[in-house]
């Protein structure tokens, strides 16, 4: 079959906002994980 | 559903020349983390109690025994739509069944609503057990072909990173639900009702996202630059075994064990974390350390899905999961000795490692898949060997609750009733070693030949076709 090589253009804006759309909230609900995780070493 | 609606169809998501690949991943994320809430249901379960009495729990309220079984409901459909939905998926394609599992995961809160609204804890069952469940099974396998196809070269962190997603849905649900019922309380409301709507709505939403922007590679794509290697390893095939094939190999039971013993032995010891912490180091771990060593064990899981699947990439399958049963039978055997040298921060280094390689295990399984059986049927098959998380997660706990009560009976200090625990448990991993190490590739009689491979990939076009 043909190889088929994507240019890798005009994606730049849309996937810095759609990881962050996912990052985000992960990101909030690790670190809400990580500060009660904290009282183990209290 | 494809004939009805053309936009779902295979054929309107196939990937136009210039799409960034990693605008997939998150596609992917979008569904795992709000399937992922699952893990963090028990947050409701306290309130669920209070429904009628609102501050504490009145006659007719519902005890935890019937509450617990929402959650049990849920994880059984998930490996049933899970095992069964596989094929479908396959052929309709991830776009409709990310939309399926959106509907189902979403709608399911809904009914829950209505069930909490009306005080009748069928509709719980069947809302968020159910419906929920199925929507939970869906949307774990849909993405994950499509991940595998777009990242031929890093099979493992692509779906590691998908599956990682599902571990910290539980972070953002737990915190989001507390947070809602919190602003919906009243003195005549737990809020749950009103917070099952709202995060309903919200998972529906963000899965449907996930839904809109995943896309498959054309024909023939591959990464810029890549060639496939020249000499694959013995266990990489670039053959297809059909996903009913698939059921007559050795490989396929052989794997279901692996998956199988590395969860019970993991699930096992998750569930009695917290109580062994506590009684192992009684009166230096309280109740509130013992919760933040609960949360840092959900890091670790999520971590490890990605980490150690992202290593696979690098040390193989097989020998991912050698080191997940050799090491994990050095871990479970070392941790009783932990409580007994008084070692808090030996005995928290054991679990986390081995909470991060139970993580591993679910994250590598479908790049194992995907390299023993090919890539057609991957998500299909995936779906057929979660039906072991399914059994694990009732092995699981049954084996550790009737060992601990065994013991206990026969006049066992409480802190020394998990040590014959834990190395059963151990035991349990000796045998998953020896089910990986059996593990050879398939015989190629099982192999799809390549007229057939080519005619069902048209099959499902056409399907797609047709809707147009």
């Amino acid at each position: 079959m043909a190889e088929i090589v994507p240019r890798q253009h005009g994606n730049g804006w849309l996937l810095i906002v759609f990881w962050l759309y996912v990052g985000i909230p992960l990101a909030w609900g690790v670190l809400s994980t990580l500060g009660k995780s904290m009282a183990l070493f209290r | 559903m494809t004939g009805t609606f053309g936009f779902f169809s295979r054929e309107r998501i196939i990937a136009a020349p210039g799409f960034n690949r990693w605008l997939v991943p998150p596609a992917a994320l979008a569904v795992h983390l709000c399937i992922g809430q699952a893990y963090a249901f028990s947050v409701f379960n306290a309130p669920l109690t209070r429904v009628i009495g609102i501050s504490q729990s009145a006659p007719d309220d519902w005890k935890l025994t019937t509450l617990g079984w929402i959650f049990s409901i849920a994880i059984v459909f998930l490996g049933l739509s899970a095992a069964f939905a596989g094929r479908w998926i396959e052929k309709v394609g991830p776009r409709v069944a990310m939309f399926t599992a959106a509907c189902c995961f979403g709608g399911g809160f809904l009914v829950s609503a209505l069930g909490v609204w009306a005080h009748q804890i069928w509709l719980l069952y069947l809302g968020y057990g159910v419906i929920g469940g199925c929507g939970l099974g869906i949307g774990y396998v849909s993405p994950v072909s499509t991940l595998i196809k777009w990242f031929p070269d890093r099979r493992g962190m692509s779906t590691g990173m998908a599956i990682m997603g599902f571990g910290g849905g539980a972070m953002i649900g737990a915190p989001l639900s507390v947070f809602l019922m919190h602003a919906f309380q009243s003195a005549t409301s737990v809020g749950v009702a009103k917070t099952f709507v709202v995060m309903g709505i919200i998972y529906f939403i963000s899965m449907c996202i996930g839904a809109l922007a995943v896309r498959l590679p054309a024909a023939g794509w591959k990464p810029a630059g890549w060639v496939a290697p020249a000499t694959p390893k013995k266990l990489v095939t670039s053959n297809h075994v059909h996903i009913d094939q698939a059921l007559r190999t050795p490989q396929f039971w052989l794997m279901w064990w692996v998956l199988c013993l590395n969860v019970t032995a993991g699930i096992g010891v998750i569930g009695q974390a917290s109580v062994m912490i506590q009684e192992s180091f009684s009166g230096r771990v309280t109740a509130a350390a013992a919760a933040g060593f609960v949360g840092l064990m959900s890091l670790f899981n999520m971590g490890g899905r990605f980490v150690w699947a992202s290593a696979s990439d690098y040390l193989g399958r097989k020998t991912t999961y050698y080191v997940f049963f050799a090491l994990g039978i050095f871990l479970y055997a070392m941790v009783p000795g932990t409580g007994h040298m008084g070692s808090v921060a030996l005995f928290v280094l054991c679990y986390l490692l081995i909470i991060s390689m139970y993580g591993g295990g679910f994250a590598t399984i479908p790049a194992y898949i995907a390299d023993v059986f090919g890539t057609r049927f991957v998500g299909g098959i995936h779906g057929r060997i979660l039906t072991a998380w399914s059994a694990a997660g009732v092995f699981g706990p049954v084996l550790v609750n009737y060992l601990r009560q065994y013991q206990i009976d026969h006049g066992v200090a409480k802190a020394d009733s998990y040590t014959v625990t834990m190395y059963i448990m151990a035991a349990l991993l000796v045998v998953g070693f020896l089910c990986n190490l059996f593990i050879r590739p398939v015989h190629e009689k099982h192999h799809m030949p390549q007229d057939e491979v080519t005619e069902t990939d048209a099959i499902a076009l056409a399907g797609s076709a047709a809707a147009d």
